[in-house]
């Protein structure tokens, strides 16, 4: 059981990354800023509101979709370092802040 | 079994396919005579349900069922005679494998498009290879719409419930009659229950005076209209409670004894 802990990655909001630094989340956001700067890194918003930093890996790590679900892993409650992302298309809009279907370890499914 | 379980099946969006009519009624028979039928009942999953899937009533269950997933593609290793996906969910990882014809035609459709990090629909039977299980993939199709990944979820959480607890009706029904569902039960608990599981595909009203009938002591004469009223008042008026005790009447669920007031269930 605890093998099978290692693989998973529950979605999350900004809320809850304090519970889960130092391990690997989804979280679905909207991108607000993109730093080509030293990182890069990209400026997101999650389904809560909540703005999130997330160094990204690679320089071609280009998307050009405004919503992602970024895997990666928490290094503070507001900081994600991302190991790949997912593009969630252009019309995920206003709607996402019901959409997050966050999990709870208690009964990961 | 239930109205409720036959129009949600067959409704179900998903790349049609389902066969009607109680696909999970027959869990408890052994796979392998009832083949046909019980292969064919298209279950959404999570890989985390996956891999927890030998408990042991459902052994053989889910070795037949198909599964529908949605995962991430994270990893493609083409091969000669198959193509092996290692697929993640966010609840846990698993391969798919799906093997690949010679004839070109199924190749291009089954390659088309897919690239590592993308979401994908994976419909297939769940195998398991000596300790290993993976999921021999008959159908890998990109996921298009973004919402399809969350209705996916939403999804396999309902079927979950629906198979663990009946559909919503029977639920209630059950809850009524002190009906113990055991935790593993299969689907078919329900309908070998309780008489009163018989009227769940009744609309509320009949299924309410049903209901308060039975709990009447059975006399003879039956029970009075006037207390079948007093016991579903609230949620209809005269007129329509003796339209729904005609419909009950019409369908052979309830009879006349002494004269037109009294009316008892037939048994």
């Amino acid at each position: 059981m605890s093998a099978m802990e290692k693989e998973i990655s529950p979605r999350v909001n900004s809320a809850m990354l304090p519970n889960w630094i130092n391990k690997t989340v989804r979280l679905t956001c909207k991108v607000i800023k993109f730093n080509e700067g030293e990182g890069p890194r990209l400026t997101v918003e999650a389904s809560d509101g909540g703005q999130i930093t997330v160094h990204a890996l690679k320089e071609d790590v280009v998307i050009a979709d405004p919503y992602l679900e970024i895997i990666g892993k928490v290094v503070d409650p507001t900081t994600i370092q991302m190991l790949g992302c997912i593009s969630m298309g252009t019309e995920l809009g206003a709607s996402s802040s019901s959409i997050c279907l966050t999990s709870y370890p208690h009964r990961p499914l | 079994m239930s109205q409720y379980n036959e129009s949600y099946y067959s409704g179900g969006g998903g790349g049609g396919g389902y066969i009607a009519g109680s696909p999970f009624s027959q869990a408890g028979s052994p796979g392998a005579r009832q083949r046909p039928e019980v292969g064919h009942s298209l279950r959404p999953m999570t890989i985390c349900q996956l891999n927890k899937a030998t408990q042991p009533h459902t052994d053989a269950e889910w070795r037949i069922d198909e599964t529908e997933i949605g995962q991430a593609v994270l990893q493609i290793s083409p091969q000669a005679t198959n193509c092996v996906y290692t697929l993640d969910d966010g609840t846990g990882r698993i391969e798919a494998r799906h093997w690949v014809d010679n004839a070109s035609e199924t190749n291009a459709q089954k390659w088309a498009g897919l690239k590592e990090n993308m979401y994908v629909r994976v419909t297939g039977g769940l195998k398991s290879f000596g300790s290993k299980r993976y999921i021999n993939a008959l159908h890998v199709r990109p996921v298009t719409d973004a919402f399809e990944v969350f209705f996916h979820q939403l999804e396999v959480i309902t079927v979950t419930l629906t198979i663990e607890r009946g559909a919503p009706t029977a639920a209630i029904q059950s809850r009524n009659k002190d009906v113990v569902m055991s935790d593993i039960s299969a689907y078919s608990a329900p309908s070998t229950s309780r008489p009163s599981d018989q009227y769940s595909h009744l609309p509320k009203l009949p299924q309410a005076i049903c209901q308060f009938m039975l709990e009447q002591p059975g006399t003879a004469e039956g029970v009075h209209v006037s207390a079948i009223a007093r016991a579903v008042g609230n949620i209809a008026d005269a007129g329509k409670i003796s339209e729904a005790l005609d419909g009950l009447m019409d369908d052979g669920l309830v009879y006349t004894t002494t004269d037109d007031s009294h009316f008892q269930l037939a048994n």
